[in-house]
């Protein structure tokens, strides 16, 4: 420490980036222990019109086929590919809005844990 | 736009993020990172191959830098005047010059990743200012690599969730750097004020 003031002293400026950039570590530091905090109990995305079903599932911690038959949407086999809920709703002539309230209403009662998607 | 990129995704997934990646080392403003961490978080939903979505990002970067690259050493001086008629453009670009001027490949390699906005304009000059090929070249590739591997990885890891992946990965990237800057301004501090043997040709670098 007191290595440190009579550097500090000797070169006030190099001193003072030195600690600068001390402060913008811990920050950092800081910042990612209370981000994994965050979102080690906080891991579940909103639907959305791009996600596929798998991705949601994955990210709701369900079995993509349960979550399949839940919601009533085609199984990744029907086209040879995995779709987005954009694309099934287009599909079935129905606005994407009503797919995600079908996924949401799945979640809710595969995951009744959960809070809301 | 990038919730419409998104969706593509898992149809033309690799073809879209090679070509996503490719174009972003061209400062083309695309949001590369976000579809590298979605394609990630693709992979780990197994809708897409985790290895191929690796390759896929790492192969778009690597040659984007070579197209910058080449188009400086083409081009040269006159393309690199032209650009710098706009003063945001300039600041970086003369960033980018004093990087390549001091420490060559260590610049190419932390301007994939650590300082990614810098890239494009780091290959640009290496080009024009007749930087190695090869030092460039395998300098640019060891960068490409952890800069896929740190947002494909972080797309995988927090399956999907982008905000999440961006937020961890974006803390971890400034501690990397700020610790970086510790250890340099550190050993720049302590090595020259500890008691000198020879104190002649350090004043120099007094600040």
């Amino acid at each position: 420490m007191s290595r440190l003031l009579s550097a500090w002293r000797a070169r006030p400026l190099l001193g003072s980036a030195f600690l600068l950039a001390c402060a913008v570590t811990l920050f950092f530091a800081g910042r990612l222990v209370v981000y994994t905090a965050y979102w080690a109990t906080h891991g579940e995305m909103p639907v959305e019109p791009w996600m596929t079903v798998g991705y949601i599932a994955r990210s709701w911690g369900v079995d993509p086929r349960a979550l399949d038959a839940a919601a009533g949407l085609p199984l990744p086999e029907v086209k040879g590919r995995p779709q987005p809920l954009a694309e099934i709703a287009r599909d079935r002539g129905v606005p994407v809005s009503q797919v995600i309230a079908e996924v949401e209403a799945a979640l809710q009662r595969l995951r009744p844990d959960a809070a809301a998607p | 736009m990038t919730d419409w990129l998104l969706a593509l995704v898992p149809q033309y997934g690799l073809a879209l993020l090679a070509a996503t990646t490719f174009l972003s080392c061209l400062a083309l403003p695309l949001p590369a990172s976000v579809l590298m961490l979605t394609a990630g978080g693709f992979a780990a939903a197994g809708d897409l191959v985790l290895w191929q979505v690796f390759g896929a990002a790492a192969t778009g970067g690597v040659l984007g830098d070579q197209l910058g690259y080449w188009a400086g050493r083409r081009y040269g001086t006159a393309f690199v005047g032209r650009l710098r008629s706009d003063p945001a453009r300039d600041r970086l670009l003369a960033r980018a010059d004093a990087l390549i001027d001091r420490q060559g490949m260590l610049a190419v390699f932390l301007s994939r990743w650590l300082f990614s906005p810098l890239g494009p304009w780091v290959n640009l000059i290496a080009g024009s200012s007749g930087h190695g090929w090869t030092r460039f070249t395998l300098a640019g590739l060891a960068g490409e690599l952890i800069w896929a591997a740190l947002y494909v990885g972080a797309g995988y890891g927090f399956a999907g969730n982008v905000a999440a992946a961006s937020q961890a990965l974006g803390s971890a990237l400034g501690l990397v750097g700020g610790a970086g800057a510790v250890l340099a301004l550190g050993y720049w501090l302590f090595s020259s004020t500890t008691p000198p043997a020879k104190t002649g040709d350090r004043r120099r670098f007094r600040l």
